[in-house]
């Protein structure tokens, strides 16, 4: 039935109506992929290929023929088929990434959310607007997820605090720090960026008109960018670590 | 190569005009044929470290010598050794094509460095473009550090993965620890490396090196 929803979408979601989904503890939530560009943009995390979509290694689970549906950021729903594991140019130095490729029609570059081929008929995901509240400065950033708040908060030169919050509610809090590694700047975080040990929202979907959400963060290193996927359910929230991932970029 | 350059013919040439000081201009344009330049190193052996190259190497012969067939363990190093010149070229490209640093700032550090670029193509627009050239054939997205564990020979990006527990002692120890997850992840496998002398950088996946910076 998901199956049947997501082929009626036509390319593009609906916003999501109804109740709640409720979600089973040991629930899989499927892969977090990301859209490549179609050419290289100079500077950016995003990697550049042929392939609708790729996964970064180890992708537990996504064996080579797997068909299955992938979300991204704009709700545009494309059929998917994985392919063996494959190597991808990305970074500097004719760096390589392990991932897996996946055919199909392209998507809007950036994070894909891959549903399990077993997902629940009750999942009708849709993307969640992600706005900033306000103006940022240095020691605090503040951003819309749908009816959810994200705050940072910087604590000191080279640690802060996530928040994320539902009104009156926090749902989700989680420290963060810039580990020192030689040659780095020593300027204090600037949450008015986006510089490594950041968290910083850059895709949400909810699966249902009350949600549950999953909210994507990446987060840049000095190597290379995180991508943590952070679920927000009614009472609770948790990071969901089978669906993390790292793309390696460049020795610093 | 291409000698001389925009910034040679706008400097003070003395007695000479300035056609001469061109010509007496070794250096090479800034762009991107810099890039295929001092290579970063890929193996243990380009690690010029030679303290900190036994150690890696003693740690990988110990993880080699602890893997059974079933744990499949599988080492796939992306970066050992940066040569300083290469950092150099990074840094200096990134922070042209930004406006960081001017064109004459460049030009002085990389001349003092004994690296013969010029980043002086005779305007701004087109100085920091070439810049972006090489900003693009580096394929940077963080800016690059002069100095790191990497140009010192000192650090090392490998991914380590295998499958099951790979049980491995620390260096002149026999207790073995039960190692499970993958390089990022074994807490246990961290404390075998430190043993070695490798430490693992927490917040940068493949990242091992002398003291964990």
């Amino acid at each position: 039935m998901l199956a049947a929803w997501l082929a009626a979408c036509g390319g593009s979601s609906t916003p999501p109506h109804g109740s709640p989904v409720t979600l089973a503890a040991d629930q899989a939530l499927g892969w977090l992929g990301v859209a490549p560009r179609s050419s290289p943009a100079p500077g950016d995390w995003l990697p550049a290929g042929p392939s609708s979509v790729v996964v970064a290694m180890p992708a537990s689970g996504l064996t080579a023929g797997t068909a299955l549906s992938g979300v991204d950021t704009a709700g545009h729903v494309a059929r998917l088929t994985a392919g063996a594991p494959s190597k991808l140019a990305y970074g500097c130095d004719q760096n390589r990434l392990d991932v897996v490729a996946l055919s199909g029609a392209r998507l809007v570059p950036g994070p894909v959310w891959l549903l399990p081929a077993n997902a629940p008929a009750t999942w009708r995901p849709a993307p969640v607007a992600i706005a900033p509240l306000g103006t940022a400065s240095q020691a605090h950033r503040r951003t819309a997820i749908g009816p959810l708040a994200l705050d940072l908060r910087r604590i000191d030169a080279t640690h802060g605090t996530l928040a994320i919050t539902r009104p009156g509610h926090t749902m989700f809090t989680q420290p963060f720090e810039r580990a020192a590694i030689d040659g780095a700047p020593g300027d204090p975080l600037d949450l008015r960026g986006d510089g490594v040990a950041i968290p910083v929202p850059i895709a949400a979907w909810s699966l249902g008109a009350d949600g549950p959400i999953l909210i994507v963060l990446r987060v840049a290193s000095y190597e290379g960018t995180h991508l943590t996927p952070i679920l927000v359910e009614a009472e609770r929230a948790r990071e969901v670590t089978a669906m993390a991932s790292y793309l390696y970029s460049c020795a610093f | 190569m291409n000698p001389g350059g925009a910034g040679a013919a706008t400097a003070t040439p003395g007695k000479r005009t300035l056609v001469e000081a061109a010509r007496a201009d070794r250096r090479t344009l800034s762009g991107a044929a810099w890039c295929a330049k001092y290579p970063t190193g890929k193996t243990i052996a380009d690690l010029r470290d030679a303290s900190f190259k036994a150690d890696v190497q003693a740690f990988h012969d110990a993880m080699v010598a602890a893997a059974t067939p079933a744990n499949a363990l599988h080492i796939s190093i992306s970066a050992t050794y940066r040569p300083i010149e290469r950092a150099h070229l990074m840094h200096y490209c990134y922070n042209v094509h930004s406006g960081a640093v001017s064109v004459a700032a460049a030009n002085a550090a990389s001349a003092a460095a004994g690296i013969a670029i010029n980043w002086d193509h005779g305007n701004d627009a087109t100085s920091r473009a070439k810049a972006g050239e090489m900003v693009t054939g580096y394929a940077i997205a963080f800016a690059p550090a002069l100095v790191s564990r990497h140009t010192e020979g000192k650090a090392i990006d490998w991914n380590l993965t295998w499958t099951g527990s790979l049980r491995i002692a620390k260096k002149g120890e026999s207790h073995k620890l039960d190692c499970t997850g993958t390089g990022t992840s074994s807490a246990n496998l961290h404390a075998v490396g430190a043993s070695y002398g490798v430490h693992k950088l927490a917040t940068d996946p493949p990242h091992w090196s002398s003291d964990g910076h």
